[in-house]
């Protein structure tokens, strides 16, 4: 039999797109308004990215994403005998909300542009541009990723344990805080890396990233896999 | 197709909704379960096709026990307790979103369904706009829409005219009579008489099989 995707934009009306905007807005604000020291664009840029209640916000909007993407039981009636297995439905369901988070981390990204572009003054200087391109990259990875791990998990966990929404809003906030400092201590790192890396020329540096990258994929993935497999050996009941 | 039901209860809590259910369902037949509201009807319903699974007791399905498995029965069409869609998107888009999942009909057979359940003329409406009665039929046209060998349909008649009502059982009757499995569930007695050729009585998660209403 072969399945197609349900379209996945029909779970959201411009009500559902407006919340999550204002969330992300929200978020960004609370560093784009704090204090500064100096302005530049990438500094306020990189500021956003790395605090933890912008941090927070984003996962916020996510986890709300998939509240607005589930289905109400009644209408999971109609799906789930259609799709015949549970897992299969589970599958499309992990599909589309990564598509969606595709859509929300780029309005953060875009709206964190627009933010740091406003109280930027027109400041763009960067003082080493290959070294903060290359780790802002990898940090936008290894951040996207975390993303995708969270919301899978917690999907997961929604679909098995629906009453367990709060406790793992609460999980993922602590798990954040402690996930999001990590972040800023390895961009520290990094910096030094990729200073030692243009002294000496070796590129053990680069690869020292990839491989971090890597290894946060692999574990997501891991984590994922086995969360999906304990969660989804049998279906449950759909109450 | 067969549907055998072996000494199947269902608590929740310390309360039981359904116990010690006893039944076979067959192919070119129509079921009517009938008790009031609240009688253990829907959740019986849906134990039949895997929503719940049964405190004890087990559910075969053409002999196979779906329970504790990820799978769920095929080629059943239900409708069970209030029929839900995607209010901003228009009854036949609804229709069209989920027969794509199994992408094994057209818009030629969505429009079918619809006329069965007398909606075709409102089919461009949006979800949200129609009224109880046509929420009811496009949850019937979705569970037909398939051709299914089995339709299950819990309180289908909810807020319908008489003139769809006739319409539909007309149409599960032209079913029955081409051998499918057809199981209605409903607290009004005449609409079961008319169709029905056996009657499952539901009295306080009690099930007993009648051969007609009218004793009760």
């Amino acid at each position: 039999m072969k399945f197609k995707n349900i379209a996945y934009k029909e779970h959201f009306n411009n009500k559902n797109v407006i919340i999550v905007i204002i969330i992300i807005i929200m978020g960004v604000a609370i560093s784009a308004f704090s204090p500064k020291t100096m302005f530049n664009f990438w500094n306020n840029f990189d500021n956003v990215l790395t605090n933890s209640y912008s941090n927070a916000f984003l996962f916020l909007a996510t986890i709300i994403n998939i509240r607005f993407y589930l289905n109400n039981n009644s209408y999971k009636y109609n799906l789930v005998l259609r799709y015949g297995d549970y897992r299969e439905y589970a599958k499309k369901n992990m599909r589309d909300l990564i598509n969606i988070t595709v859509y929300v981390y780029i309005s953060y990204l875009i709206i964190n542009v627009a933010f740091s572009l406003v109280f930027s003054y027109l400041n763009f200087s960067i003082s080493n541009p290959l070294i903060y391109f290359l780790h802002l990259i990898f940090f936008l990875i290894r951040q996207f990723l975390f993303l995708i791990a969270i919301q899978t998990i917690y999907y997961l966990i929604l679909e098995s344990y629906s009453n367990s929404f709060s406790i793992f809003i609460l999980l993922v906030i602590i798990l954040h805080f402690f996930v999001s400092s990590y972040f800023n201590i390895k961009i520290g790192n990094v910096y030094l890396i990729f200073s030692a890396y243009l002294q000496t020329g070796m590129y053990s540096s680069i690869l020292e990233e990839i491989i971090y990258s890597m290894i946060y994929l692999i574990i997501f993935l891991c984590l994922c896999l086995i969360i999906g497999k304990f969660l989804l050996r049998k279906k449950g009941e759909i109450r | 197709m067969k549907i055998e039901v072996k000494n199947v209860s269902k608590k929740f809590k310390s309360n039981y909704v359904v116990e010690n259910a006893n039944c076979v369902f067959e192919s070119g037949k129509i079921y009517g379960l009938y008790g009031r509201n609240g009688s253990g009807k829907s959740v019986f319903l849906k134990m039949l096709v895997s929503f719940y699974n049964p405190t004890s007791g087990e559910v075969l399905f053409d002999g196979v026990n779906y329970q504790n498995t990820s799978k769920y029965p095929k080629n059943v069409g239900v409708l069970i307790e209030h029929p839900s869609f995607f209010g901003d998107l228009s009854g036949f888009k609804n229709l069209k979103i989920l027969a794509r999942i199994q992408n094994i009909i057209n818009d030629k057979d969505i429009e079918l369904a619809l006329k069965i359940v007398n909606l075709l003329d409102e089919k461009n409406k949006k979800y949200k706009e129609y009224s109880l009665g046509m929420r009811q039929k496009l949850g019937i046209a979705q569970a037909i829409m398939e051709n299914p060998d089995v339709i299950i349909l819990d309180e289908p008649f909810n807020g319908i005219e008489r003139v769809s009502v006739e319409k539909i059982t007309n149409y599960l009757k032209e079913e029955r009579d081409k051998g499918k499995l057809i199981i209605v569930s409903s607290h009004i007695k005449d609409d079961l008489k008319k169709m029905c050729d056996e009657f499952l009585y539901f009295d306080a998660g009690k099930v007993s099989i009648r051969s007609d209403l009218d004793e009760i």
